[in-house]
């Protein structure tokens, strides 16, 4: 499958990997709209860590075999065996955290939606189910700090 | 009838084998049988559903065509209690008559309550445990039915649980919506005795008292008071008396492994299975909650009645049935737990209460009492050997990934520990080893093309 890796040599730390993803999971697409209106805020799925000296955009590694997907306890959270994607269904998601204890990387949250607390995570911009997209925070890194390509495993 | 695989069990472990087996076999039969008769549904999730937070519809763990697109047939209802193995003939028999010829046999029959030797108990028709979903169903009529008795003669309804272990407080925090006063009886001198250390489970108790829950760590029951089939309250171990209009039992569990047992199977705390998951009986293997496991950081042996313990297992077990030669062995586990309460989240992961002055080990402990969080380290030679994290869960999985791989701590950035940790507290080998799995072998780290294919030859 196609992964997103971080070169942090080129991370900047400018965050806009982190308004993409946000757009991309905002109801509205706009950016201006779905960082100040939209309730709930969208939540990015990204998350750069770092300071000025140090910085990458950490992201799901969509595992081979994934830890979130072996903890959970409610079959929110599944691989697609032909795409790889993994994905948290937020209808059968209960918030109990398992994954978050579980995933290597820190790449779960567990956010409050509509009253509800479920597990966000990236989908590789998935439009439909299982197909993953063009993830929108490749496309938005100015420096090449965040690519998308062919994985090895 | 016969069976290639037959998988004693319809939950986490035996569905996570079938799944394995499907795999590796496209063709061998397989059945599935178990005396619950609903399709499998996350076990754990019974308490959230009593809070709404699922649904019948959405409780269940696979998807609706699991069975008919893995071509397993399910044999699910109250007759399919397995009841004799005998295993020189391949056969198993269950409780309505069944008899079935297997190839493959698994046990993943999972916990049974454990019933502690309290008169009155087992008398009374208002008493439930809470370890499957008829079992929650029913306690929630049970909190219903009291709530409105209790209304009707204008008086608060009233529930006792017995055992503040993770399933009876998870039982007590859903039937708390219904029911105006829980109490929550525990033998152990604080609640969740198994997963917390003292001062996460006062801090813990704190909580759950403003949300109407009243632990009572210390305290038991040493008899129930039941009059005409109904409990309507408990004598407790420190002489007083306490009312109820229902009971939740929830002692704690056992592996529920008498037929294999009396089979000839090896029991210690659990089945002793080799790293392959067979049990001591030929083509019998065993997965989740009933197989004892080498725990990996203390080494004692003990089940660990865990949902991602008993999917890895059922995994390995699959694949070792259908002889997959690629298939792990199993070598022992850690427990790592993952609940919440009301607001709060708690996870916990290994070693929690290590000995009083145990060589080598030392508790990082931090509390911000304005914050509510509750965060203690336990380090063992310099390596991360346990966790308990109260409202403080953001990437708790990093701490998890530390214990796992026995990471000498002087390798990373000691601001780890400080608040969440992150993936550039590694160093950057690390960091990049971590996170570039599959990474293509052809860039560098600053994803330049290091070497050009050869144009062929032709």
């Amino acid at each position: 499958m196609k992964r997103i890796y971080a070169i942090e040599a080129w991370c900047l730390g400018c965050k806009r990997c982190e308004i993409a993803c946000k757009t991309q999971h905002s109801a509205t697409r706009d950016t201006v709209k779905a960082l100040t209106q939209e309730q709930p805020s969208p939540t990015s799925r990204v998350q750069v860590e770092g300071d000025r000296f140090l910085s990458l955009a950490v992201n799901c590694r969509h595992c081979a075999q994934p830890k979130c997907v072996k903890g959970c306890i409610s079959g929110a959270m599944q691989k697609d065996p032909a795409s790889g994607l993994v994905t948290s269904d937020p209808a059968k998601c209960v918030g109990c955290r398992t994954c978050v204890s579980m995933c290597p990387f820190g790449c779960v949250q567990v956010v409050s939606v509509e009253g509800r607390d479920i597990a966000l995570k990236c989908d590789l911009c998935t439009e439909d189910g299982c197909i993953p997209g063009e993830p929108a925070c490749v496309a938005a890194c100015p420096n090449g700090a965040l690519v998308y390509w062919e994985s090895e495993e | 009838m016969r069976a290639d695989y037959l998988i004693l069990g319809n939950s986490a472990a035996g569905v996570s084998a079938a799944e394995a087996i499907r795999a590796t076999d496209s063709c061998g039969s397989i059945v599935i049988a178990s005396p619950e008769p609903h399709r499998v549904y996350g076990r754990p999730l019974i308490s959230y559903l009593l809070e709404g937070k699922t649904s019948l519809e959405r409780i269940g763990y696979k998807n609706a065509d699991f069975y008919e697109r893995l071509n397993i047939e399910p044999f699910l209802g109250p007759g399919y209690d397995a009841m004799r193995l005998d295993a020189n003939a391949h056969r198993a028999t269950f409780s309505n008559g069944t008899e079935i010829e297997y190839g493959r046999c698994l046990i993943a029959t999972g916990s049974i309550p454990f019933t502690p030797p309290i008169e009155g108990l087992d008398e009374a028709q208002n008493v439930t445990p809470f370890l499957t979903l008829d079992n929650a169903l029913k306690a929630q009529e049970l909190a219903d039915r009291a709530r409105a008795a209790a209304h009707a003669e204008g008086r608060e309804s009233r529930a006792i649980v017995i055992g503040a272990g993770l399933i009876g407080l998870k039982a007590a925090e859903a039937i708390s919506h219904s029911v105006d006063r829980v109490m929550v009886l525990e033998l152990a001198p604080r609640i969740l005795p198994a997963v917390l250390d003292a001062e996460g489970a006062r801090l813990l108790q704190g909580m759950l008292a403003r949300h109407g829950i009243e632990c009572r760590p210390g305290v038991s029951a040493q008899k129930i008071l039941v009059d005409g089939g109904t409990a309507h309250g408990a004598l407790l171990t420190d002489g007083t008396e306490e009312p109820c209009d229902f009971i939740v039992a929830a002692v704690g569990v056992r592996p529920n492994t008498a037929f294999a047992v009396e089979a000839g199977a090896t029991q210690g705390r659990g089945l002793v299975c080799g790293p392959d998951l067979q049990t001591s009986l030929p083509d019998v293997y065993a997965a989740g909650d009933v197989v004892q496991v080498r725990d990996a950081l203390d080494g004692t042996e003990r089940p660990l009645a865990l949902w991602p313990n008993a999917v890895r297992q059922g995994m390995i077990a699959g694949r070792h049935m259908a002889d997959d030669p690629l298939a792990p062995v199993f070598d022992g586990s850690f427990a790592v737990n993952a609940v919440d309460f009301f607001e709060a989240s708690l996870l916990t992961a290994g070693l929690i209460n290590p000995p009083d002055n145990a060589e080598g080990v030392t508790c990082d402990v931090r509390i911000d009492e304005a914050a509510g969080t509750y965060a203690k380290f336990v380090v063992r030679d310099g390596k991360l050997a346990g966790y308990i994290l109260l409202n403080r869960p953001d990437n708790a999985g990093i701490y998890t990934w530390l214990i796992e791989h026995e990471t000498q701590l002087d390798t990373i950035d000691p601001a780890l520990f400080d608040s969440a940790p992150l993936n550039c507290d590694f160093d950057k080998t690390m960091r990049w080893e971590r996170l570039h799995a599959g990474y293509p072998a052809d860039r560098n780290e600053k994803g330049f093309l290091v070497k050009r294919e050869c144009p062929s030859a032709s």
